[in-house]
């Protein structure tokens, strides 16, 4: 009897320490932008778990991977299940820790990782990027390393690991929505496809680089595109670099060129898919919302099933179209 | 390492970790370490004033009770061979050398501390003199010196332990470690309070064992503390400063407001940093001196001071009040004029004189600029008057059938209090003492175009945070209140479990959503940190 008292006491501190830590989880939530209706991309990260055991190949990479891999064309077309961690501005660093993330613990086919955000410096920082990316990621030392990796020198780790902190002052503008969402919503994006549609095309197709020719990959970027590659080798996990097509003013061929060079270097396979625009049938005067820098649906839709039939003949990759994964799809087809 | 920061909160967590962990007679060693740690966070330069302060006084302490111990041996040991008178000389002598050991340790650190504070000032002000009078433009340069952490705080604290050895109050601490301690712990070294050795010494060196009552009632003050701080003081913050630094547009009812919000600001701020600073403490077990009483329910100005910063109060009352009211000199003008035929005045002296040293170092503690000198003799003089006229206040009162203890006549009173603190305040906020008078002066305009109907489209605070900190202050005023009758925290402890947890949880969403902190806010330094 002696030592129930202890027990108890010691269960009754437990217990409002869970409580306190509840009641900040949950203004964490409510406090939360929710990217409902606008910066969907925002919703990518936390969208990933629950689709987790339903995704063989992962996409990793900026926004213009988002706007031109459509996960359900590649179901459809190809019986290839996957999902899309890409946000925009997505750093190399960024990229690696969502790999790190979804390697964790779900055993992924293939991961695609987008080379387009290699082109920036080693300093390059965007607090509202990295909060999308980061501010849905479950507490994992991969949130931390991430937080660490990409944090500008005003932005405090506390403020990613409790959002609260950074996002209180949101109780001028809060809404019923946020409440209402708090805890559950549907997903917003089709496995991390944010479909636009959108027109706005581009003043000129013509796919010569305006880069700087001389342009060397920062040593930040290349160490942590080395690292991405050299964690999926170490799982087991097939990888392959990719560049999705964009009429991007600030890319090189040396740049391809460098990274053309490190994927030989891991034995594994790099696309410029720019470089195939004509074959995938791209037109830039009708696929893209925005001069050609992303693609919008119609563009997605030829890319998509492009990427696809190249993904199925060049990787083994089980058709799942018939197996347990129907179910999933089938809710989530548009 | 700011006490608003999650850096503090994992600080104190291990700290508070080991130090229950560790056997209670060590205890005081994790505190010291801590203290240490927490201090050269500030600045690895800093140690070198901290250590100065703490090796030159307890130095000077073990001197003065050597020679006090030398000299009662021998007097002792001499028995009958001495004569009264002797003894009575040797004794004499003895404290003199005492005195001189103590005033070089208080010219020695309050002399680091006038350097550190005022060096800067007094160069200003002789490169003026040299190029008004001189036309000299060779100025001297000016010292690179940041104001250590919390010296003002430290150098008070330990000067007084030092005074109070002097004066045989206690014997002093042996170990120079636990000295190093008493100087140095870290919720108080901040921003106060100025503890006492007799109160602080027993609270550090006896430990009490780990009790989760205590732990729950220090996170409670902290973060009562932190309401204060986060959502009233930073909240109002933004709008003095602006109401201020455009006192020209906001004349009059706009001005006022800023000045009342102004009082606000600093009691939150002040009384939420010692209340963290306390509130950490106790988590230690360890219980610091209370600095603040209500301030705001006093009913005259000298009782306002005996109910703010407490602790620099009665440290000046002690230790430069009371000595100069029987100082030999002070004595004898006194006496000299009651003798001249005029007796009232001459009673006076002995009080009104060592207050007005009081006040004008309570101005200089402040702050080195003669706007907070002004400052403290505006109070000096209030005070007075307000002694002075207290009779022909009472003959009023009884004229007008009012009595003192009236409800009428107490809110009366504190609100009169109020307004003169609040409006004394402005050499506070102002640049200088003409900057002061200035938006005095501006008070009383603007009032020609004041329009009631549309006062919130001028007034410079958005309105939810305007409504959020008038519910903020009603609380904190509400709580205040609650206090005279016992410890809120008490009465909150004794209540049912989920009644509890609903004051836990709306204090906790209070701070956490409506706290002024974060990218944009700067949350983390105290208006009294910087003394």
């Amino acid at each position: 009897m002696k030592n129930i008292r202890p027990i108890k006491k010691a269960a009754a501190v437990i217990l409002k320490i869970l409580l306190i830590v509840f009641l900040v989880v949950t203004l964490n939530r409510i406090f939360m932008p929710k990217y409902i209706t606008e910066n969907e991309d925002g919703r990518i990260t936390q969208e990933y778990y629950p689709a987790a055991r339903y995704s063989d190949v992962l996409f990793a990479g900026s926004s213009i991977v988002y706007s031109a891999v459509d996960p359900q064309i590649l179901w459809e077309h190809n019986g290839i299940s996957s999902f899309v961690r890409g946000n925009a501005s997505q750093t190399m660093w960024i990229t690696y820790y969502m790999i790190e993330d979804a390697l964790f613990d779900h055993k992924s086919d293939l991961v695609c990782i987008d080379t387009t955000f290699i082109k920036y410096d080693d300093d390059f920082v965007e607090e509202p990027s990295t909060r999308k990316s980061l501010d849905g990621m479950r507490l994992f030392p991969s949130k931390i390393n991430c937080a660490f990796a990409s944090m500008g020198e005003d932005e405090k780790l506390a403020d990613y690991i409790v959002p609260l902190f950074r996002f209180h002052s949101r109780w001028k503008e809060l809404t019923w929505d946020d409440i209402r969402y708090a805890w559950y919503l549907k997903p917003v994006t089709m496995n991390g496809y944010i479909r636009d549609d959108e027109i706005g095309p581009a003043e000129t197709e013509d796919l010569t680089y305006a880069g700087d020719p001389e342009q060397v990959i920062s040593p930040k970027n290349e160490e942590y595109l080395r690292k991405s590659i050299e964690l999926c080798q170490k799982k087991g996990t097939q990888v392959m670099l990719f560049k999705a097509p964009s009429l991007s003013s600030n890319w090189s061929d040396a740049l391809d060129a460098q990274i053309k060079a490190v994927a030989d270097e891991y034995g594994i396979t790099y696309i410029n898919f720019d470089r195939y625009s004509r074959d995938i049938g791209l037109d830039y005067r009708q696929d893209t919302p925005d001069m050609g820098s992303h693609l919008n649906y119609t563009g997605a839709v030829k890319f998509s099933e492009y990427f696809g039939d190249y993904l199925a003949d060049n990787y083994s990759l089980t058709d799942q179209r018939g197996s347990r994964y129907d179910r999933y799809w089938n809710k989530r087809i548009r | 390492m700011s006490f608003i920061s999650v850096d503090f909160a994992l600080f104190v967590t291990v700290a508070l970790i080991l130090y229950y962990v560790f056997p209670k007679d060590y205890r005081w060693v994790i505190l010291l370490i801590a203290s240490y740690v927490f201090y050269g966070q500030s600045g690895t330069d800093n140690f070198i004033y901290i250590a100065v302060t703490t090796v030159s006084a307890y130095a000077a302490a073990a001197l003065i009770e050597q020679m006090r111990g030398r000299a009662e041996a021998y007097i002792r040991d001499a028995g009958k061979s001495l004569s009264k008178d002797d003894k009575k000389a040797y004794k004499q002598s003895a404290k003199k050398k005492q005195k001189i050991v103590l005033v070089l340790a208080l010219l020695l650190n309050f002399g680091i501390l006038a350097y550190v504070k005022y060096a800067n000032l007094a160069i200003a002000h002789i490169n003026l003199f040299r190029l008004t009078h001189f036309g000299s433009t060779d100025f001297i340069p000016f010292r690179s010196v940041l104001l250590p952490l919390g010296i003002s705080f430290y150098t008070f604290q330990t000067m007084g332990y030092l005074i109070d050895i002097y004066y045989s109050k206690y014997g002093r601490e042996r170990n120079f470690l636990k000295f190093a301690l008493y100087v140095s712990f870290f919720p108080q070294i901040v921003q106060g309070p100025i503890s006492r050795f007799g109160q602080l010494a027993p609270e550090l060196f006896s430990p009490k064992d780990f009790d989760f009552s205590r732990i729950r009632s220090g996170f409670y003050r902290i973060m009562w503390g932190l309401f204060k701080k986060l959502v009233i003081a930073d909240r109002l913050a933004g709008f003095v400063s602006g109401t201020m630094a455009q006192k020209e547009t906001y004349r009059g009812f706009y001005l006022i407001l800023a000045i009342f919000a102004y009082s606000m600001q600093i009691y939150g701020d002040f009384s939420g940093g010692i209340d963290v600073a306390a509130g950490v403490a106790e988590m230690f077990g360890i219980k610091l001196a209370e600095n603040f009483e209500r301030p705001f329910f006093s009913k005259s100005i000298s009782e306002y001071w005996q109910r703010w910063h407490i602790t620099l109060g009665t440290w000046f009352k002690d230790y430069i009040f009371y000595p100069l009211s029987v100082n030999k000199t002070v004595l004898r003008i006194g006496k000299s004029v009651r003798e001249h035929k005029m007796p009232a005045l001459g009673k006076r002296i002995p009080i009104y004189v060592p207050m007005l040293f009081v006040w004008a170092l309570t101005g200089m503690w402040h702050g080195s600029e003669m706007r907070f000198v002004v400052w403290g003799l505006f109070n000096y003089v209030f005070i007075v008057l307000g002694t002075e006229l207290a009779p022909l206040s009472e003959k009023i009162c009884r004229i007008l059938y009012l009595k003192e203890d009236d409800v009428i006549m107490k809110i009366y009173r504190a609100g009169k209090t109020f307004w003169l603190m609040s409006f004394l305040r402005l050499f506070d906020i102002s640049a200088d003492v003409g900057d002061a008078f200035t938006a005095f002066r501006y008070v009383f305009s603007g009032w020609g175009t004041f329009d009631i109907v549309n006062i919130y489209e001028n007034l410079n605070l958005p309105m939810e945070d305007l409504i959020v900190a008038a519910i903020a202050i009603i609380i904190m005023f509400a709580v205040d209140m609650a206090a005279r009758k016992g410890s809120v925290r008490l009465r909150i402890f004794s209540l049912p479990v989920p009644v509890q947890w609903v004051f836990l949880s709306l204090l906790i969403v209070a701070v956490s959503v409506f706290g002024y902190y974060g990218p944009g806010y700067d949350a983390a330094s105290f208006i009294y940190g910087a003394f």
